[in-house]
């Protein structure tokens, strides 16, 4: 066998994700509904964790790990996956709805949201609450990594009004407990192309930035990030066979903004904000409704968690504020998110 | 402590909150409305479109 006469760009590569409808049937092997294959404009793929579990310990009676020493199991592991690159409307609607178990624009979550479970025995799911993910190979034969049964436990967005003129960026991060679907997967075909539905910054109004009911503040940049994570139950043959989203549900935003008449109180403010009440709304709109199309957020409630200088050409002011509920049976959004 | 709307409307999309807990619209409305409200609290940031109505003290007649 001679060496191979061909190497690949990293740039070859593409990272795709589907709406799944039945736990354990990957989306490109699903024909009714036939879900697309939608790529992500990631900036780099990164690598799959397969986080296998493996042990390496020499057994008694020798110095050694001998080949019949190792041991290694996939059936019980977790894998993980994390791209990040630039927010787009076809891949964003999928990571949106399926963090937040929301079918439709704007992407919410109640304050009284409970657990949610998907079973082994989940058939013609929808409103993308499970995920099938294929990292798309530059070697085209028989080299794609599929894998099913994913969820999309944390998505971050950010911006930066001196970095690509405040272009949203996303970074999310993907578990499945599913054994992978294929690591040999034949050439996967791309359904949905890249588009250029960018978002920007700039799209917001100045009386529609508010930070914890803060307005008018004048932003360098931002960030936000939305948790909901998966616990994995039941080992079987196939993997776990239960994924519940149980932990925390939580919004937290990070902005830096100029330090002036708008955001000077936020020190004070920040100080003396009262136990068991919000300090007011968190939102980057056009308007004060996040809706279809625009990449917009909102959080109802929030507290300030930092308040602290920045220096830099000009005073700016670092701002973070978290989400908070309306209470625990109210049906109010804890945050909203538009795309 | 009872409070009213002294200047332009509070805007809903601020959130600000008169009460412990999370915002309530209902209540903005009340104020927005040129209703005279009750409040455990007037948050700095609404001392700008809000003041404290208080109790008006009942005069004695001079011939009491």
């Amino acid at each position: 066998m001679a060496i191979a006469t061909q190497a690949f760009s990293p740039k070859q590569f593409s990272f795709l994700i589907a709406e799944q409808d039945d736990w354990g049937t990957h989306a490109v092997n699903e024909t009714s509904p036939n879900n697309n294959l939608i790529a992500l404009d990631v900036d780099s793929i990164g690598s799959p964790s397969l986080n296998v579990n493996q042990g390496l310990e020499h057994r008694s009676g020798s110095r050694i790990l001998q080949a019949t020493d190792f041991f290694q199991d996939i059936k019980g592991s977790v894998k993980e996956f994390s791209v990040s690159g630039t927010a787009t409307t076809e891949g964003l609607d999928l990571l949106l709805s399926n963090i937040t178990g929301d079918a439709s624009v704007p992407y919410s979550v109640a304050s009284n949201a409970g657990t949610s479970t998907l079973t082994s025995a989940s058939t013609n799911l929808t409103d993308q609450q499970l995920l099938s993910i294929v990292y798309k190979s530059a070697y085209g034969t028989n080299a794609d990594l599929a894998f099913k049964d994913c969820f999309c436990t944390a998505l971050s967005f950010n911006g930066d009004a001196n970095t690509e003129g405040g272009r949203i960026k996303f970074s999310a991060t993907f578990k499945t407990g599913s054994l992978a679907e294929d690591l040999t997967d034949a050439t996967t075909t791309i359904d949905t192309a890249i588009t250029a539905n960018n978002y920007y910054m700039s799209a917001w109004d100045a009386n529609d930035r508010i930070i914890a009911g803060h307005s008018d503040v004048i932003l360098s940049s931002f960030s936000l990030n939305i948790t909901n994570d998966v616990e994995f139950v039941g080992l079987t043959s196939t993997g776990f066979e239960s994924a519940t989203r149980a932990g925390e549900i939580s919004a937290t935003a990070d902005f830096t903004c100029v330090y002036d008449a708008n955001t000077a109180p936020m020190f004070e403010n920040f100080n003396d904000q009262v136990t068991g009440a919000s300090e007011g709304s968190t939102l980057m709109g056009a308007d004060a409704t996040p809706s279809d199309g625009a990449f917009e957020f909102k959080f109802a409630s929030s507290v300030l968690t930092d308040v602290s200088f920045s220096d830099a050409g000009l005073m700016m002011l670092n701002a973070s504020v978290k989400a908070v509920g309306a209470g625990i049976g109210s049906s109010t959004a804890l945050f909203e998110v538009s795309c | 402590m009872k409070i009213k709307l002294i200047k332009e409307p509070i805007r809903d999309a601020l959130g600000i909150c008169f009460n412990k807990g999370a915002y309530d619209p209902e209540l903005i409305k009340q104020l927005n409305d040129g209703e005279v409200v009750e409040v455990e609290m007037i948050p700095k940031k609404a001392e700008k479109y809000v003041k404290e109505v208080k109790p008006k003290k009942s005069k004695k007649k001079d011939n009491e």
